[in-house]
């Protein structure tokens, strides 16, 4: 894998990181994560940056500052399935995170169209922005929760263009 | 590989802070625990290779994509 080519700009604390998909992106070093232990098989990769733009959300890019090509798109857990969200909150399986601030991404994993894309609610990515820490952490749970199909989580919202656009922010139980 | 023989409340130390103890051993299952630091995850070895291929996948991600699974294709 090639290495994303990292230069030091002007002014201190931001970086130009190249992309494939983004193209040249200035970031602020500060927004750099730290995902300890890498997302499997890129276990070497740790470093990543969070990119979210206009028109696409709830969903968000982890980007890696490592590897250009390599980037996931991602929806906060609590937009998708609120409700695995706030039990994984309750039970606590945060491994040593703090709640509070801690943002919880689940990975999509993109097919032809909307009804076949597959979501990863068993391992989803938890950080903490303040301290720019993150894990892949794996819950409890049957292994196929980590292709729960998109259509399932959509059901009951019509139209899902609609249900998508009002989706919560990415983090923080609703009503909190 | 190397391999040893434990009994139930035995203990396996790998360098210095990875322990593995062999908690019970029931009809065909045993129940191990395992201490380790933080940062090296530990994960039932299905559940582990589950979620390297479904990683692999994800990472064929692209705004394009995401754009033709939302209908927005030009």
């Amino acid at each position: 894998m090639t290495t994303c080519k990292v230069e030091e700009a002007m002014g201190g604390g931001t970086v130009v990181l190249e992309t494939v998909h983004f193209g040249v992106i200035d970031v602020d070093e500060e927004q750099i994560i730290t995902i300890e232990g890498g997302l499997a098989p890129f276990s070497s990769l740790t470093r990543y940056v969070l990119l979210e733009r206009e028109d696409e959300a709830p969903f968000v890019w982890l980007q890696s500052a490592e590897a250009p090509a390599l980037t996931f798109v991602c929806a906060p857990m609590w937009a998708l399935a609120p409700d695995h969200a706030n039990r994984v909150w309750v039970d606590g399986k945060l491994e040593g995170f703090v709640q509070e601030s801690t943002e919880m991404l689940s990975m999509l994993t993109l097919a032809e169209n909307l009804y076949t894309v597959t979501v990863n609610l068993l391992a989803p990515v938890v950080f903490d922005r303040r301290k720019r820490l993150g894990r892949q952490v794996i819950l409890d749970g049957e292994v196929s929760l980590c292709r729960t199909p998109l259509r399932e989580l959509l059901q009951g919202c019509e139209p899902v263009g609609t249900a998508l656009g009002d989706l919560s922010p990415i983090s923080g139980p609703r009503g909190e | 590989m190397l391999v040893l023989t434990r009994q139930a409340n035995e203990e396996i130390v790998i360098g210095d802070d990875i322990r593995i103890t062999v908690l019970s051993v029931t009809g065909g299952q045993v129940r191990i625990g395992i201490s380790a630091p933080q940062h090296l995850p530990v994960h039932r070895r299905e559940v582990y290779d589950a979620i390297c291929t479904e990683n692999a996948k994800a990472a064929n991600a692209s705004p394009e994509a995401l754009r033709r699974v939302l209908g927005r294709e030009e």
